[in-house]
């Protein structure tokens, strides 16, 4: 191996090749060790609890909404299954929340003094989002599956591939929160008490349990500024054919996350000397 | 070959340790790394394990390097050490069975390894993280100090870190830090000595031990207000007080 080495030395175009090519063969076998180790546990949990800890929390909110609701006997502010309307406003929403907090925790769990040096921060952040994006699919599935058992025949999306882009564009969006968040908690600790409360705002801001389309145009337009409410928007388009699109601008939202995302990988590159030297 | 081009490093007080270094280092010879004390050996050794990022210039690996040999942070202490070594083996590209079962052998941990990382006591873990490194495939392994662990609790287990030393030098490059001229010539057969901010590699065990100490008085060694003699007959335990504190 040595030998080759220095046999390739001579040449720098070759060395050049050798190197990315150890780069690139860490990376192969990086990403599926990470992988393995993340889905064995979370946190030190076991890996079916606290994945469906995090699944559990959107279903309860929907539930407890729906029987407050029944209590108050209102009708779906929308569609006939009021169930169906609280699950397609909550399902985008908490992805858009958990990803913001999962890549906050993972890039913490990088820090240089608790890895070895061929793992990097972003290979942690990457194995995360994969297994949310995976267990967040998987309960999505279950959730509405269910509903059309249940016999809400709506449930199954008339266009599937619209409210796949839709999940996706959120994804995205709370990944770039997320890696922007990685950052800031570093410098600011306090930030990691501090956003698990302010995200949750948008419980409230992203039409989960109102159409925005039907608020007073003075309100509506401080709303529309809100991204994740045109994402929300964007996923009930693909259940209810008809739905409102006044407040729906799917280009806004997609201009968000990929400026978002972008950001925070700057972010996280820009600073990341200054802070592996800082701890 | 790792090849250190242009290379400056400073503490983040902004004391510099290196400046605009550009060496050679031969990853098929065991090289020895002479400095005396506060001279930057450890962190050097932490650049060349690329546990930490240089102020400036390049460091070109074009090997596999190690971390730094008995190095902790990569443990995940809830997680059972068969888990840990099964992830390093991941990682770094080795085969998990054979890695595992060189470990057992190596360390004769055999149930400890299904228990939990943090049952064990720390002499155990540095063991097995020595262990771990002779065992994953490296084309240059890196030590600070020491090549095995001093008063382990795990029997003979220097003495078999030794064996392994001596059977990973056939085939890969060893590089280790210290300010023990006899620990050089015991181990080495070529040495990089830190001179001045500098590094100069000498083909030669010999010339640069004598090298080094002639240069015994350097204002580098002089500036911990500490005379260096004393310290000397403790062996390299001070550097490193959680690790050998036995």
């Amino acid at each position: 191996m040595a030998g080759a080495a220095a046999a390739n030395a001579g040449t720098n175009a070759s060395g050049d090749d050798r190197r990315w090519g150890l780069a690139l063969r860490n990376q192969l076998n990086v990403f599926p060790a990470v992988f393995f180790r993340e889905s064995e546990s979370r946190q030190g949990r076991s890996f079916a609890l606290g994945y469906l800890a995090s699944g559990i929390e959107p279903l309860l909110v929907a539930l407890v909404l729906a029987i407050l609701f029944s209590v108050l006997s209102r009708n779906a502010p929308y569609g006939r299954s009021l169930m169906l309307f609280l699950g397609t406003g909550v399902f985008p929403i908490y992805l858009f929340i958990h990803t913001s907090l999962r890549m906050r925790q993972s890039v913490g769990l990088g820090k240089r003094r608790v890895r070895y040096p061929l793992e990097r921060p972003l290979d942690h952040v990457f194995v995360n989002a994969v297994l949310h994006l995976m267990t967040s699919s998987a309960m999505a599935v279950l959730f509405f599956g269910g509903l059309y058992l249940l016999g809400v025949p709506e449930a199954l999306p008339e266009k599937p591939l619209v409210a796949f882009e839709a999940l996706l564009t959120v994804f995205l969006l709370g990944l770039g929160m997320g890696l922007t968040n990685s950052v800031i908690v570093r410098i600011l600790p306090i930030w990691d008490v501090f956003w698990p409360v302010v995200v949750r705002l948008a419980l409230h801001f992203s039409g989960l349990f109102y159409v925005v389309a039907f608020l007073p145009p003075n309100v509506r337009g401080w709303f529309a500024y809100n991204p994740l409410l045109h994402g929300t928007n964007w996923f009930r388009h693909a259940f209810y054919p008809f739905y409102p699109d006044l407040v729906s601008n799917e280009n806004y939202v997609l201009m968000w996350a990929f400026s978002l995302f972008t950001f925070g990988l700057l972010l996280e590159a820009g600073t990341r000397n200054f802070l592996e030297a800082k701890e | 070959m790792i090849k250190l081009r242009r290379l400056s490093h400073a503490y983040r007080n902004g004391v510099p340790i290196f400046s605009d270094v550009n060496l050679d280092i031969p990853t098929d010879r065991r090289v020895a790394l002479l400095g005396h004390k506060n001279s930057g050996k450890s962190t050097l050794i932490s650049l060349l394990g690329g546990m930490m990022q240089p102020t400036f210039g390049r460091i070109d690996r074009r090997v596999r390097v190690s971390f730094p040999a008995g190095y902790q942070g990569g443990f995940r202490l809830s997680h059972t050490g068969r888990q840990n070594i099964f992830f390093a083996a991941r990682a770094y590209g080795a085969n998990e069975r054979e890695v595992f079962d060189f470990v057992r052998t190596v360390t004769d941990l055999n149930g400890a390894l299904e228990k939990p990382m943090r049952d064990l006591s720390l002499q155990t873990r540095i063991g097995l993280s020595y262990a771990l490194t002779y065992a994953l495939p490296f084309d240059a392994y890196v030590f600070d100090n020491i090549v095995g662990p001093v008063g382990s609790d795990i029997p003979d287990f220097f003495h078999r870190c030794r064996a392994m030393f001596e059977a990973r030098s056939r085939d890969s490059g060893l590089i280790i830090s210290t300010r023990n001229a006899s620990v050089a010539e015991q181990y080495c057969d070529c040495a990089v000595v830190i001179h001045e901010r500098n590094l100069l590699f000498f083909d030669n065990v010999y010339d640069a031990i004598w090298y080094f100490e002639r240069n015994g008085a350097a204002p580098d060694a002089a500036t911990d207000g500490f005379p260096d003699q004393a310290d000397e007959d403790f062996d390299e335990d001070r550097d490193e007080p959680s690790e050998f504190a036995s």
